[in-house]
């Protein structure tokens, strides 16, 4: 082997290494925070709820003949499926997030692209005004919805002395309500994948596109949209996935009458103290999920890797 | 040149977006300088006061909570 070669090897083998230290801290965090729980929460799901410390049975014992048994409990699970409370909160929680993910996507990607197309001077200031809401607490802005919004909030008020209403409009405790919350709380999170994605669009392609004749809003749908579609999946699934689980914002906003799985969730954990149930609700839940997010992932490898 | 004709759409809606971000913090500002005790109705007589600064600064649980969280 010549001294290059070797040394090559060596270079080669050293960045193996590397890469593999790389992966395998996110890999042992993943596992630790993410892996572990969810073992802890599938294994409560499958026990009976008991009146002790802690508040379920185990799922393995020994028996007084010293055998070791295993009781495993799959009436969570039927009992989700008995009761409609459980379905038709799903059912909620699947809609909100849905609607809430286009309402963000239509508000926020004219914005993403104002921003994009700004001046670098404006484009700056207007990124960090996208950012700034952050800095106050998400519970004290839905707190202000509920000044807004409420009978006689600053809405009605205005509304009502300007004489277009006479009497208030009931916006709390609507859908109107939480999906005024949950855009307001998620669109950063819309734009500024998108903003990334339009920032970075080379507009040669749309100056090609005018001199072949393309009307700008023709030259929008065949070569920005298409090119923005990453960023377009991107923003919507850091949209939809929380949104799914959103227990804050319906339960401030929202109607009394139906809730959403994240507050189902905390009512069985906390109010009737059945962690199996509860638990059964969370690995339902994810259960859910896995199935946009594989859609979102396969979309994505579609738009992203041009196919052979 | 015809790609500057609907220029307005995409500021005006950014005007909007912004206005739907800033609203809801600007009023809480606002009505953070109400005499009132209700969140909602603004006591013209005596307001804008400073008396909930003031109650702020007296309250020590809240300050140590604040430190804490810093």
């Amino acid at each position: 082997m010549s001294v290059s070669a070797a040394s090559a090897f060596r270079a080669l083998r050293t960045r193996g290494a590397g890469r593999w230290l790389v992966i395998a801290v996110p890999f042992a965090w993943l596992l630790l925070f993410f892996f572990a729980p969810f073992v802890i929460d599938l294994k409560i799901s499958l026990a009976d709820v008991r009146l002790a410390i802690p508040p379920y049975s185990p799922l393995l014992e020994w028996t007084e003949n010293g055998m070791l048994a295993i009781r495993v409990h799959f009436n969570n699970y039927a009992f989700l499926f008995t009761d409609s409370l459980y379905i038709s909160s799903y059912a909620y929680s699947l809609q909100v997030a849905a609607v809430s993910t286009v309402l963000c996507l239509l508000l926020g990607y004219p914005m993403a692209y104002g921003i994009a197309r700004a001046t670098p001077t404006t484009r700056h200031l207007l990124l960090m005004l996208i950012i700034l809401p952050f800095w106050t607490s998400f519970l004290l802005r839905v707190y202000a919805w509920m000044g807004l919004l409420r009978n006689n909030g600053l809405i009605n008020n205005a509304l009502m002395a300007l004489g277009l209403i006479d009497e208030p409009i009931q916006m709390m405790q609507t859908d109107f309500a939480v999906y005024i919350g949950i855009v307001y709380s998620y669109l950063p999170f819309m734009i500024l994948p998108l903003y990334t994605n339009l920032e970075k669009h080379d507009l040669t392609l749309l100056e090609a596109a005018a001199d072949l004749g393309a009307r700008p809003a023709k030259a929008f749908f065949r070569v920005t949209l298409p090119l923005s579609l990453p960023g377009i999946l991107a923003g919507s699934l850091l949209v939809f996935i929380p949104v799914v689980g959103e227990y804050v914002i319906p339960s401030l906003l929202g109607r009394p009458d139906q809730l959403m799985i994240g507050r189902v969730l905390s009512d069985e954990f906390f109010a009737n103290r059945d962690w199996p149930v509860a638990s059964a609700v969370a690995i339902l839940m994810l259960l859910l999920l896995v199935v946009p997010i594989l859609l979102f992932q396969r979309m994505q490898r579609a738009t992203t890797e041009p196919g052979p | 040149m015809s790609l500057r004709r609907r220029s307005w759409l995409v500021p005006s809606i950014l005007a909007f977006g912004f206005a739907f971000l800033y609203v809801p913090i600007l009023s809480m500002i606002v009505y953070s300088f109400n005499n009132s005790r209700l969140v909602t109705v603004w006591d013209s007589a005596h307001s804008p006061t400073l008396k909930w600064y003031a109650a702020l600064l007296r309250n020590h649980q809240i300050l140590d909570a604040a430190s804490l969280s810093l």
